[in-house]
């Protein structure tokens, strides 16, 4: 973690300065593709640069990869114009859709092929944490590894099912609360740093495959619901042609099709094995429904625990959220 | 009003002094106080004020660095939580926070009330971010001064007190310090000047302190000594001159009213040289004298007013002036016209400054008025003022003279004491004045029947003595005293008023009654008690019985006295017979005198207890025991009455009817059974008095009787005019019925006539059967005498009635059997 983030924010200097921010995409322009980095910046670019290689020659422009060590900075990015699109998590998408002008375009799929995911809580192997119980049981002795908070299953799917819905509050309960990405927290748990950890299986079967001794002491004691699978945003005020070519390539990418070659296809469907994707599919904002009902929930479950707060005030606040959800439609998952 | 002014100024003085020094010293300290607390209460304002404002400066610095995460990662939960906290903010009026867009991410607080000053600041958060600086948005706070004006109120509300406080002991130590480093040693200062400024003592200031007013003290002290001396030596000097003119002033005084003393005696004065010439007079020696002061100037005493003295006279003055350097005598002296008059004179002899004596002072004064009294007094002392007559002192003397004479000759005289009879009534009942004239008139009329070589003198009162020279032969001592008593007995008018005089005549003679003129005298006093005793207008000689009935009676006084204070007085009772019933109806009682030596009849003390003033006593005794003898009968069932007799002194005593009464009442006896006798000469005595005593007597129901008529005037008019019940025929009368057939008439002829006025009669002294007989034929009412029964006391005399009871009807029985008389 230590060399990572200076690393990471050395890339980040170093591409901002050879990229002054464009205020408008413009097709001779090099697209921005947004990353978050899930696992340290290095592995996630790694893992994208075969992908968005590809996209780049499909595009007939250069598309640079930024990796955000934050989900907050992407979305920022993107209200700033400086990314045109990005691999978000639900929750982080939710934040550029309604503040950075972002649109769900894509879907990705797990490698099994299904477009949804679950949240995890790691435990050491032998902790004697073997369910969710058994870590309330003992929350005020154990350390508590968090998501950031904009990761929808590093944080706010854990935080839905697990704690607000209890009327809990991970850092009132734990002797300690870290926040780290995923894989620093799989690693955390697997040394003994953290007791207990969330995470997705996305993510666990990366660091699984990227680490496959530190897998062999961590262990998954609660699984959440299904989480529709990462979206990827792009501006809304990216030009059609874009949009269209991008969608294209996303949704044809390692699946064969008329024109493509055996072994490009073979290069495709492994550049996304490595990413642990089956592929993607087109979506929209309505993919993220779901999660803003579960946000929503939360926020509602927490407003009413809320015992300090003014009456008055969390009508108010109530009623926006009811207002919300009567927008958003269905019931609450 | 001087002293008001001065002391108005003094005031304005003193307080100009205080307020010269206290006033601009307190509006310095007020105006430098005043301007020290703006100053600093401006300053802690400021200084608050920077405080407050760093305070908004380190908020919006600490706040905007905390909100930029939750900002940057849209974690409204977490900015709730910030803003929230900021409500603890002590001094925030408001926050608020606004993202890039301008849309409201949080806000907190109100917004100030108008007129609340507030401090407000922005601050842009932002975040780089891959090379990019965001602009997250800004955080805006408002701080209000609120807390800080109150910090600074209740700072005021403590510093301004105290601030005030401060200035007040400011002033007050301020005041104190004027007040006792200056005020008050000026005050003593000027005190001290005002008290030495009055004459009198200079009293230094004593002075503690050595500051300039110390100095000040000093010289004023200094200056004081030096005035002090000053003052010292002229006041003694003063002093001196005072003492010598108040002598020069008293000299001069007293020598003006020695003179004005010399001047206005009585007493002549000359001031003579050592010659005795004559220098200086006053006016009584030229009243005196008759000369005038140049005609006595210059010239010797002897030869003016002191003329004539014989040569021997004058070498005696002169040798006591020698020798005494004074003389003091009587001298013959004569006056301008020649008469010669008694000085009395006194000479001293004057020296100055020890020299040999150069003056004399001559006092004299006329004593021939002097003289003149000597001999009139004593004339005076041996003579009577009233009669002119010799006084006892003279009479005396000659008395003594005349035993001395006739102790050599022995031919004897005759001492007569002459008292008038009356004399005392006439001055009590007329006047002194009258009584004087009469005594007067006496002295004359017996001067007329001496001879000259006789000494007729006045002792006092009425009472007068004579020395009948050489007359010792008793017939001839008659003949002069009976012409004297004729003489005396003339009647004479005095006044209009006609009176008799008489006198009595007590006759002492020498050698034989006495040789000493005392023995004489209470002789010749003796005789004329006998005289008076026998009734007045007598002569008696002295004899030695006379003396010794004179002793008795001065014996009978004192027994009587005592017999009186020891209630030696019983009373014994006569019946009283009712001639036609019979028996006893009455009793008179009848005082004896109960002595050991045996009783004393009333005859023997009653004249003489009136003479001497007990009869009152006497008869209140007997009025007493009258009266509880009633009582005693009543209680035994007797009904006799009483009869007591009553004298002038006592009848007319004043208080006697009420006193009987009294004590009438005290025993419980009816009035009506007393029967008071009365004699007839009491009753005319005092007619007027004796009318009212009586009615007031009949009044309360006492019965009154006439006891003893037939003796005296008897006069019928009496028992018509007067209220009597009574009438009791005296005993003489009686007595003559046996004798005399005219006074069976007069006697029977009373009874009638009384009986005819209605009034009972009683017979006293009944001794015989024959005057019973005659009386009871005569119709008397009742009787009492021996033959009924003597006077008794009371049981006997009770018990002799009724024995006599039986023999009255014994008598009537043997009445009977005789023929009935004519």
């Amino acid at each position: 973690m230590r060399t990572v983030f200076p690393a990471c924010l050395l890339v980040v200097v170093l591409l901002s300065a050879l990229f002054p921010p464009p205020l408008r995409a413009q097709s001779q322009d090099p697209v921005v593709f947004g990353l978050i980095a899930t696992a340290s910046p290095q592995t996630v670019l790694a893992q994208w640069a075969p992908l968005l290689a590809d996209l780049g020659q499909a595009l007939g422009r250069e598309v640079r990869p930024q990796v955000f060590t934050d989900y907050a900075g992407v979305v920022w990015a993107m209200a700033a114009g400086h990314v045109h699109m990005a691999w978000l998590g639900n929750k982080s998408a939710i934040e550029a859709v309604d503040r950075a002008g972002g649109e769900v375009a894509l879907q990705a799929l797990g490698n099994d092929g299904q477009a949804a995911y679950h949240s995890v809580l790691l435990a050491r192997v032998g902790s004697g944490i073997a369910t969710a119980e058994d870590m309330f049981a003992r929350a005020s002795a154990l350390a508590y590894g968090d998501g950031d908070v904009n990761s929808t299953s590093g944080h706010v799917i854990p935080d839905f099912y697990l704690f607000s819905r209890r009327g809990l509050e991970p850092r009132a309960i734990f002797r300690r609360v870290a926040q780290n990405n995923h894989e620093d927290n799989f690693l955390a748990v697997a040394d003994g740093r953290l007791d207990v950890a969330t995470g997705n299986t996305v993510n666990l079967a990366r660091s699984t495959a990227l680490h496959p001794e530190a897998a062999s002491r961590v262990a998954v004691i609660w699984t959440s619901p299904p989480i529709p699978g990462d979206p990827l945003v792009w501006r809304a005020d990216l030009d059609a042609g874009t949009k269209a070519s991008v969608r294209g390539f996303f949704t044809g990418y390692g699946r064969p099709a008329p024109g493509k070659a055996q072994d490009a296809l073979a290069r495709e469907q492994a550049v996304l094995a490595a990413m642990e994707r089956g592929g993607f599919k087109a979506s929209d904002n309505g993919q993220l429904r779901e999660v803003r009902r579960i946000e929503l929930h939360q926020r509602r479950d927490r407003l009413l625990s809320d015992l300090g707060l003014p009456q008055e005030e969390r009508l108010r606040r109530l009623e926006d959220i009811d207002a919300a959800m009567r927008a958003l439609g269905g019931d609450a998952p | 009003m001087g002293g008001f002014a001065r002391k108005a100024r003094e005031v304005c003085c003193r307080r100009g002094l205080a307020s010269k020094i206290l006033l601009p010293a307190l509006a310095l300290s007020l105006g430098v106080g005043t301007m020290l607390f703006l100053f600093f209460s401006a300053k802690f304002a400021r200084q608050a004020e920077e405080d407050l404002r760093n305070r908004l400066e380190t908020f919006l610095t600490t706040q905007a660095a905390e909100l930029e995460g939750p900002v940057w990662e849209f974690d409204q939960a977490a900015i709730d939580r910030l803003f929230r906290s900021y409500a603890l903010a002590p001094d925030l009026q408001t926050a608020r926070l606004v993202d890039a867009r301008g849309q409201v991410l949080a806000r907190v607080g109100e917004a100030a009330p108008a007129g609340e000053r507030v401090f407000a600041e922005s601050r842009g958060l932002s975040r780089q971010a891959g090379g990019q600086i965001y602009d997250l948005g800004r955080l805006e706070v408002a701080f209000s001064d609120f807390r800080l004006r109150q910090a600074l109120a209740a700072g005021r509300a403590v510093e301004l007190p105290a601030a005030v406080g401060l200035t007040a002991i400011f002033v007050g130590v301020l005041a104190l310090t004027v007040h006792w480093s200056v005020g008050k040693p000026l005050r003593r200062l000027r005190e001290s000047l005002e008290r030495n400024a009055a004459p009198g003592t200079r009293v230094p200031l004593s002075w503690g302190s050595a500051d300039e007013l110390g100095q000040v003290v000093a010289a004023y002290n200094a200056m004081l000594a030096e005035v002090n001396q000053h003052t010292g030596n002229l006041e003694r000097a003063n002093a001196g001159l005072r003492v010598e003119n108040a002598q020069r002033r008293r000299a001069e005084k007293r020598l003006a009213l020695y003179k004005a003393m010399v001047e206005a005696t009585d007493a002549a004065m000359a001031i003579a040289d050592r010659e005795l010439r004559i220098r200086e007079t006053n006016a009584a020696c030229l009243r005196i004298t008759g000369f005038t002061a140049d005609e006595l100037a210059g010239r010797q005493v002897w030869d003016t007013f002191l003329a004539g003295q014989e040569p021997d006279q004058i070498a005696a003055i002169g040798r006591s002036l020698e020798i005494h350097a004074a003389w003091s005598g009587e001298c013959r002296g004569v006056v301008r016209e020649g008469r010669r008059v008694p000085f009395r004179v006194t000479i001293n002899a004057l020296s100055f400054d020890d020299d040999a004596p150069s003056h004399h002072v001559i006092v004299f004064a006329d004593i021939s008025e002097q003289k003149a009294t000597q001999k009139l007094l004593k004339a005076l002392a041996y003579t009577d003022s009233l009669t002119g007559l010799p006084n006892r002192a003279l009479f005396m003397d000659r008395l003594e003279r005349e035993i001395c004479i006739e102790s050599r000759h022995g031919r004897g005289f005759a001492l007569l004491f002459i008292d008038l009879d009356n004399f005392k009534w006439i001055n009590d009942s007329l006047s002194h004045a009258v009584g004087d004239q009469v005594l007067g008139v006496m002295a004359g009329r017996m001067q007329e029947c001496l001879r000259a070589e006789d000494t007729l003198a006045r002792m006092g009162g009425d009472e007068f003595t004579v020395i009948l020279r050489e007359t010792a032969h008793p017939p001839a001592i008659v003949r002069v005293v009976e012409k004297l008593l004729a003489r005396l007995a003339e009647p004479l008018s005095i006044d209009g008023q006609r009176l008799e005089v008489g006198g009595s005549v007590g006759v002492a003679l020498y050698p034989a009654d006495g040789f000493d003129s005392e023995t004489l005298m209470k002789n010749a006093d003796t005789a004329m008690y006998a005289a008076k005793a026998d009734g007045g207008g007598q002569l008696r000689f002295f004899k030695p019985s006379i003396a010794e009935a004179a002793k008795t009676r001065m014996e009978l006084r004192a027994r009587l006295r005592q017999a009186v204070a020891g209630s030696e007085f019983v009373l014994h009772y006569q019946p009283i017979v009712d001639m036609v019933g019979g028996g006893a109806v009455h009793y008179e009682a009848l005082v004896r005198w109960n002595r050991p030596e045996g009783l004393v009849y009333p005859n023997d003390f009653i004249p003489f207890a009136e003479t001497e003033g007990l009869v009152g006593a006497i008869g209140r005794q007997v009025l007493d025991m009258a009266f509880a003898q009633l009582r005693a009968w009543e209680d035994d069932d007797e009904e006799a009455t009483l009869a007591v007799n009553i004298s002038r002194n006592q009848f007319l005593e004043e208080g006697f009817v009420a006193d009987l009464v009294r004590r009438a009442q005290r025993h419980g006896v009816a009035p009506t059974r007393m029967v008071l006798e009365l004699t007839e000469s009491l009753i005319i005595s005092d007619p007027a008095a004796v009318r009212a005593v009586m009615a007031r007597l009949i009044d309360h129901g006492f019965r009154i009787a006439v006891d003893d008529f037939g003796v005296g005037y008897s006069s019928l008019s009496v028992l018509l005019e007067y209220p009597v019940h009574v009438v009791k025929l005296d005993k003489s009368l009686v007595a003559s019925l046996g004798r005399d057939l005219r006074a069976q008439a007069m006697v029977s002829g009373f009874i009638s006539l009384f009986q005819g006025i209605g009034l009972e009669v009683v017979a006293e002294g009944v001794e015989h059967p024959a005057q019973h007989e005659f009386l009871l034929g005569a119709g008397c009412d009742m009787a009492q005498g021996w033959l009924y029964g003597k006077p008794l006391p009371a049981p006997f005399a009770v018990a002799a009635a009724r024995s006599l009871e039986q023999r009255l009807f014994a008598l009537r029985l043997q009445d009977k059997s005789l023929p009935p008389r004519q």
